[in-house]
């Protein structure tokens, strides 16, 4: 029987053979299982086909949303960012002490919607399911927590808090992960240990186990209540108001994309522990490179389709 | 005086950094389009060349191949500002095409684009 090209797949003679046999106990569910008749088959196969065409386009409207929104408004923020830092670096002439302290406003506000744009895009990606990760660089975590402690230091010290890297005991092996992410996500880990820590210190210290590099970050901060660490990783949880000031409000969307990247990498991140008043200690896990997990991260991240963004417009 | 070429669709943008560039003592020239954006670089032969990736008529990186399979003007430095997240594909097309350096739009500011102009156009 040969189908129309353009209603189906083709003869049903090609289709997998289905097999006749006694049926046996070790059949699970076999009182379930009727041979479907070959012009079932060939209609349940075109609805398939047909579903799986709908889902690609639906998938494909997802990416191109992504693409749209990430630059209709990026682009007006980095706008107003631009201007605003013109302004206050003198270039449209001498800015006057509460004109200033006005803009400097306007500027944080900006500064923090451009950071939870970024965060929705990065969350629409995990959920769409087309991150790139980039695995192929070999990385040291501590080079990548010493570049960042370096550029944090200094708005560390105006707050009075020191963050120190302590350095392993023997070189840590290199791990199997994406630069930027792994990167983006010890500073979520650190600042936002910087926002709950008052005075003291800040510490990244890093540790082997099982063929995994574990880092954590410790801080000596208000710690974090009892009913409050399950909710940690959660989408949009956050701590309550009282506990921080309004300066460090954040989207509560932070730890939950740290959680994924670290996942998709084969790694695992989770509070170690938190005393109030005392500090709170977060740590993740990546695979080494080489290990068996690694190997497995790698070909699962090979088999899912790239982003595809769009680049110009009609 | 340094001639820098800024090929980017949004006129506020574009309006940003001819205030700045001026500040600095740079002439700005802009094309609107990617094939604007061809046709000026081989006219003109600016000394430096900032990109925006997503064009109307011709995609970024597609100028980027056209202006480095050019012989007259492949040697230009081209600096990418963008919205495309830096691990996009058609990020990592330009900077295989050899882009000097790319930037988010939302994390950089005039000043610190001009810092890369400077030591790219020595």
């Amino acid at each position: 029987m040969l189908m129309d090209a353009k209603n189906g797949p083709p003869t049903s003679n090609k289709l997998p053979k289905l097999e006749s046999r006694p049926l046996s106990s070790s059949d699970v569910g076999f009182h379930q299982a009727v041979h479907p008749s070959p012009e079932a088959y060939q209609k349940a196969l075109r609805e398939l086909t047909a579903a799986n065409l709908r889902l690609r386009q639906l998938d494909k409207a997802k990416d191109e949303f992504i693409s749209v929104a990430s630059h209709e408004l990026r682009n007006p923020m980095a706008i107003i960012k631009g201007n605003i830092s013109m302004i206050l670096s003198g270039d449209a002439g001498d800015v006057n002490h509460e004109t200033r302290d006005i803009l400097t406003d306007v500027l944080v506000a900006v500064e923090r919607q451009i950071r939870l744009v970024n965060e929705l895009l990065d969350i629409s990606r995990i959920e769409a399911g087309v991150i790139n990760f980039n695995l192929n660089p070999a990385i040291s975590i501590d080079q990548v927590a010493e570049l960042l402690v370096t550029s944090l230091k200094g708005v560390a010290a105006e707050q009075n808090l020191e963050i120190k890297l302590e350095n392993p005991a023997k070189p840590l092996p290199a791990v199997q992960a994406d630069h930027d992410k792994v990167s983006q996500v010890l500073i979520n880990l650190v600042t936002n240990a910087m926002k709950f820590t008052k005075k003291g210190s800040i510490t990244i210290s890093f540790k082997e186990k099982s063929e995994h590099v574990i880092t954590c970050v410790t801080d000596t901060g208000i710690g974090i209540p009892e009913g409050q660490k399950e909710m940690l990783f959660k989408k949009f949880s956050k701590p309550s108001s009282e506990s921080v000031g309004t300066l460090s409000a954040g989207s509560g969307l932070g730890l939950y994309i740290s959680k994924k990247y670290i996942e998709r990498q084969g790694g695992d991140i989770w509070l170690e522990e938190s005393k109030p008043g005392v500090g709170s200690t977060f740590c993740f896990s990546l695979p080494m490179r080489g290990s068996e997990k690694a190997l497995e991260v790698v070909s699962e991240i090979k088999s899912l389709q790239p982003i595809k963004e769009i680049h110009y417009k009609s | 005086m340094a001639k820098i070429l800024l090929i980017e669709d949004d006129a506020l943008f574009v309006k940003m950094y001819q205030k700045k560039l001026s500040r600095e003592g740079m002439t700005l020239l802009a094309a609107y389009d990617g094939e604007q954006g061809v046709e000026m670089t081989k006219a003109e032969k600016p000394d430096l060349i900032i990109l925006d990736l997503m064009l109307p008529k011709m995609a970024g990186s597609e100028v980027l191949k056209q202006i480095k399979d050019e012989p007259s003007t492949n040697s230009i430095p081209v600096i990418v500002l963008t919205n495309l997240s830096t691990s996009s594909e058609e990020v990592n097309r330009c900077i295989e095409m050899g882009v000097k350096e790319t930037f988010l739009k939302t994390d950089v500011t005039p000043a610190q684009v001009v810092e890369a102009i400077k030591k790219y156009t020595k």
